[in-house]
């Protein structure tokens, strides 16, 4: 008599994803990873949705922008306004309010680039993340408040955002 | 070419300082410091330290508690566990993820000069000068007649340390009053 096979034998199991990305909720802070071209997700501790959206910005742009993925913000770029996002790599100038539940990263002018007053990293404003590099030859003139666990009152106002964010296109609009 | 050696300074855990401090040299601080604290060097704040009032240094390496002002003309690091509430005038910034900060920054080419008129009564008050000195006194005119009373007799002269002026003074003054006991003598 031939043995019935188990029914995890029979369930069908997507490929694992080659490239992952590890991402930390802002409700619960329970670190997790999710494959690195996934745009949205539910926290596996707290179920909360969270899109992850890698934005790059080049040029001028001004108003509010949420994203729990990277944002970018290269040389010669400039934005005005509120971002949220998980961490941001910047080379260019901020100038608003701040919040990243990673890392925030500004980056000096590389020598092949002459220094001019726009790729000069530089952030105006207040910053709130989760560690914060700033190398010599950038400029921060912010009211910075650097912690390993975000506040409460943040998380609530980015977590509303971006459930915006997840309904709608990005807020932001160029700059004439 | 290797670095030249710098002396460092080194205050323990058990060590608790009140006032200001002024260190030509690096600086490790492991106890509790209140008050204005200028290293020239590098001051590394342990995991155990505890810091309150102004720190002007050249580089910070920050692991333990501080709610002060800080001045540091190269760079500020933050490292895992460290806490520090107050303002932040540094050439470049590094908070690593662990480490907490909550105050002003002001970071950039610029910084240290907005530093220098924010703090400008710190930076006088830690910096000494001359002109800080107080004016002669009568433990000064005893050193003067001491130094006198050696040439005369062809000693060599004293020499003394102007930062340790006081604690020369408090060795040798029973030297000097049996000195003045001895010619007294002599000459009756």
């Amino acid at each position: 008599m031939p043995l019935k096979p188990a029914l995890s034998a029979f369930r069908p199991r997507g490929p694992r994803p080659r490239q992952l990305r590890h991402v930390a909720c802002p409700n619960c802070s329970h670190q997790f990873t999710i494959s690195r071209k996934a745009l949205t997700a539910r926290c596996p501790n707290c179920t909360h949705p969270l899109a992850f959206e890698d934005v790059s910005l080049a040029g001028h742009h001004q108003g509010e922008l949420s994203t729990m993925g990277h944002v970018e913000l290269p040389a010669e770029s400039q934005f005005t306004g509120k971002l949220v996002c998980g961490s941001l790599h910047l080379a260019g100038q901020f100038k608003g309010s701040l919040t990243a539940f990673g890392p925030v990263r500004l980056t000096a002018t590389t020598p092949p680039n002459p220094p001019t007053p726009l790729n000069i990293p530089q952030i105006t404003g207040s910053v709130t993340a989760k560690a914060l590099h700033a190398p010599r030859g950038s400029t921060l003139t912010a009211t910075v408040h650097v912690c390993p666990k975000p506040d409460p009152t943040q998380v609530a106002a980015a977590l509303s955002a971006t459930h915006r964010l997840r309904h709608t296109a990005p807020t932001y609009t160029p700059a004439a | 070419m290797p670095e030249p050696t710098r002396n460092k300074t080194i205050l323990g855990p058990d060590c608790k300082i009140s006032g200001e401090l002024n260190l030509d040299n690096d600086a490790v601080i492991m106890g509790a410091f209140q008050g204005t604290l200028r290293v020239s060097g590098t001051l590394e704040l342990t995991d155990s330290a505890r810091v309150e009032g102004t720190l002007i240094v050249g580089t910070l390496r920050l692991a333990g508690h501080a709610k002060a002002d800080v001045i540091a003309e190269e760079g500020a690091d933050l490292l895992p566990g460290a806490q520090l509430e107050g303002q932040l005038y540094t050439g470049r910034l590094n908070v690593v993820e662990g480490a907490t900060f909550q105050g002003d920054v002001c970071i950039g080419p610029k910084a240290i000069a907005a530093a220098t008129e924010a703090f400008a009564d710190a930076i006088d008050a830690v910096t000494p000068s001359t002109d800080d000195m107080p004016e002669a006194t009568e433990t000064d005119a005893v050193v003067e007649t001491y130094a006198d009373m050696n040439a005369a007799e062809d000693m060599p002269a004293v020499q003394t340390n102007p930062n340790s002026v006081n604690a020369v003074l408090q060795r040798r003054r029973q030297k000097v009053l049996a000195a003045r006991q001895a010619i007294s003598n002599g000459s009756a």
